[in-house]
């Protein structure tokens, strides 16, 4: 039960809250509920956080609500490395738009369903990286999927967010209808719904056309999610749209619940002697960084430039993945960890300044950073990251993918990437520069964000930088959880208890 | 006459193409929920057809609990589109998706 504790907490604080936000209302004390919700997050981290001793001892562990005699057959929960490093990455990031939703969101009606829609959305994504088979895979990812478009959907008085959020639900939905249309022909193919079952099952299976169509429907259903680039257009819609927490939430880890599946589907279901996925990841994550890249280029709106931002960042992750090797695996995780807080950072900083001007247009920040300098610097911090600046965590990660694509041979890769990332640099630079000229009359009456919308940009500044000069604890996790993911029959055999 | 499982595999397949085709051609913002949904029932006719059909004389239980939980994931889902098109109607006046255009790039 230990294991589950990050999630029942979560979900328990998430059907709670509107109870707690109704008695708040009537004692007029609005923001207890955000205490409330912000007190979930931090004993879910906590929970969460102890389950690294559970991990050293054994490093694959099942839980089954209804125990079995013989094999596990449908709604249980493994955790291993993977897991464990995506779901302390959810829930951090979810603790600190927490913070940062006090006091960003205090104008807004409707707290209670908005506290009690991001716990549940982060209890989905935590669900999704526990889940051992598609059946709970399932039932997460739509509670994650439900609350994500409500969510951006919030301020449904206003235009944007209603267009969006229709164009999110359509194209996801769509993701997840063929993900469970592979997944009844997994079945049928194999004859259970486990992954490690299956697995076993298809290990030395020969390359066959239905394995190939399984994994293209599994790739396109996960990859709506994760904004590969054929599907992304839902994306720079709907993170803007989205109240500015949210989106730090959907551009950080969301998007990598698609990843961590991807991840799942390629590495632990259909290994590589079966299903060949280098070159279509490698393809994919080509078009994915230079669409992402491109378009970024010519936004003039601050929150749509992070968004294809995203884009192109998850090209890097995919890249990553491609290889097919656990250096790159070992990468890809390294990369979502930093790329988590980095366009949390981001999104957070765009959001304390949008509080202040009410405005998303890059021109109309001119000199706003001088105003605000907190702000300013922890945005400068996160672009720079972004980057790939030394001495900030983005580069210990672009440095891992790219090191990892020149271990694997991937030169063409190597010399794409290397490419993107320097036309990336331009417009976070461009960024930064506006950030900082001598500030235009509408600027001069702003000044710095309430406390805690600052605090939260520092803690994940302060993390930026620390994980760029000290990456050891963050390439020690990502190490195990390579080598585990990697090693496909430690999974199986611990699974079906051989 | 027996029914031959290749009929339901067939049958969810083509349900597929139409819900997919439905997704991208129709404008009318009801019809692409709908569209959703016949995606949505082809997958779950695939889970029933291999629930019944994977071996001789045992149905798994297992299939017929996700078609289920499917079906009812699947009706939150649709309430919360059909709600989306409601506040998109109060917005912009028409059902018509290529009214709203103006998010581009």
């Amino acid at each position: 039960m230990e294991i589950l504790s990050p999630m029942i907490i979560l979900a328990l604080f998430g059907i709670l809250t509107p109870i707690i936000g109704f008695i708040c209302e009537r004692g007029r004390v609005r923001n207890l509920v955000s205490a409330w919700a912000l007190f979930g997050f931090i004993i879910s981290f906590m929970a969460c956080f102890r389950l690294m001793n559970l991990l050293n001892k054994n490093p694959v562990i099942v839980v089954s609500l209804y125990p079995s005699i013989g094999e596990y057959v449908a709604g249980f929960i493994v955790l291993d490395w993977l897991s464990f490093t995506f779901s302390i990455g959810f829930i951090f990031l979810g603790l600190i738009s927490t913070l940062h939703s006090i006091d960003y969101m205090s104008h807004d009606t409707g707290l209670p369903s908005y506290y009690s829609l991001l716990l549940l959305m982060v209890c989905g994504m935590v669900g999704v990286t526990l889940a051992g088979d598609f059946l709970t895979l399932y039932v997460f990812w739509e509670l994650m999927s439900i609350s994500s478009y409500c969510l951006v959907g919030f301020r449904k008085h206003l235009w944007e967010p209603v267009e969006a959020g229709f164009k999110y639900l359509l194209m996801s939905a769509a993701g997840s209808a063929l993900v469970l249309f592979s997944m009844s022909l997994l079945y049928g193919l194999t004859g259970s719904l486990s992954f490690a079952r299956i697995a076993s099952s298809l290990t030395g299976a020969s390359p066959s056309i239905l394995l190939y169509a399984i994994f293209i429907l599994l790739l396109v259903g996960f990859g709506v999610k994760a904004a590969i680039v054929p599907f992304h257009s839902w994306l720079p819609d709907a993170h803007p749209a989205a109240p500015s927490p949210i989106s730090a939430m959907l551009s950080g880890v969301v998007i990598k619940t698609g990843v961590y599946a991807i991840i799942r589907a390629s590495y632990t279901l259909i290994a590589i002697p079966t299903v060949d996925f280098r070159p279509m990841l490698a393809l994919l994550s080509v078009l994915t960084m230079t669409v992402g890249n491109i378009l970024a280029l010519v936004q003039k709106d601050i929150k749509r430039l992070l968004a294809y931002s995203s884009i192109a960042q998850i090209g890097y992750l995919v890249l990553a993945l491609s290889l097919g090797t656990e250096f790159g695996l070992l990468a890809g995780i390294v990369h979502f960890f930093n790329h988590a807080l980095m366009k949390g950072l981001a999104f957070l900083c765009a959001g304390s300044i949008i509080h202040v001007l009410g405005t998303r247009n890059i021109d109309e920040l001119t000199g706003i950073g001088r105003r605000m300098p907190v702000t300013g610097v922890s945005f400068a911090i996160a672009l720079l990251s972004l980057a790939g600046m030394p001495f900030l965590n983005g580069f210990i990660s672009k440095y891992l993918i790219f090191a990892a694509a020149i271990d694997a041979q991937a030169y063409l890769l190597t010399f794409i990437g290397l490419l993107n990332s320097a036309v990336g640099v331009v417009y976070y630079v461009r960024v930064i520069q506006v950030l900082f000229r001598k500030p235009i009359e509408a600027v001069m009456k702003a000044h710095e964000s309430p406390p805690l919308i600052t605090s939260s940009l520092v803690i994940l500044s302060l993390l930026c930088i620390i994980f760029g000069v000290w990456p050891q604890p963050l390439s020690y996790v990502a190490e195990l959880a390579a080598h585990f993911t990697f090693q496909r029959l430690v999974y199986i055999t611990s699974v079906l208890r051989f | 006459m027996p029914i031959e499982p290749y009929t339901f595999i067939a049958t969810s397949g083509v349900l597929l193409a139409v819900g997919i085709y439905g997704l991208m051609v129709k404008r009318n913002m009801i019809k692409m929920v709908m569209a959703l949904e016949i995606m949505f029932s082809s997958a779950i006719l695939s889970l029933v057809n291999f629930a019944y059909f994977r071996m001789y004389g045992f149905v798994d239980p297992i299939l017929h609990v996700t078609a289920i939980i499917a079906i009812s994931v699947e009706a939150c889902l649709i309430g919360i589109a059909l709600a989306f098109v409601i506040n998109a109607y109060r917005h912009y006046k028409t059902l018509d998706i290529r009214e709203l255009r103006r998010l581009r790039w």
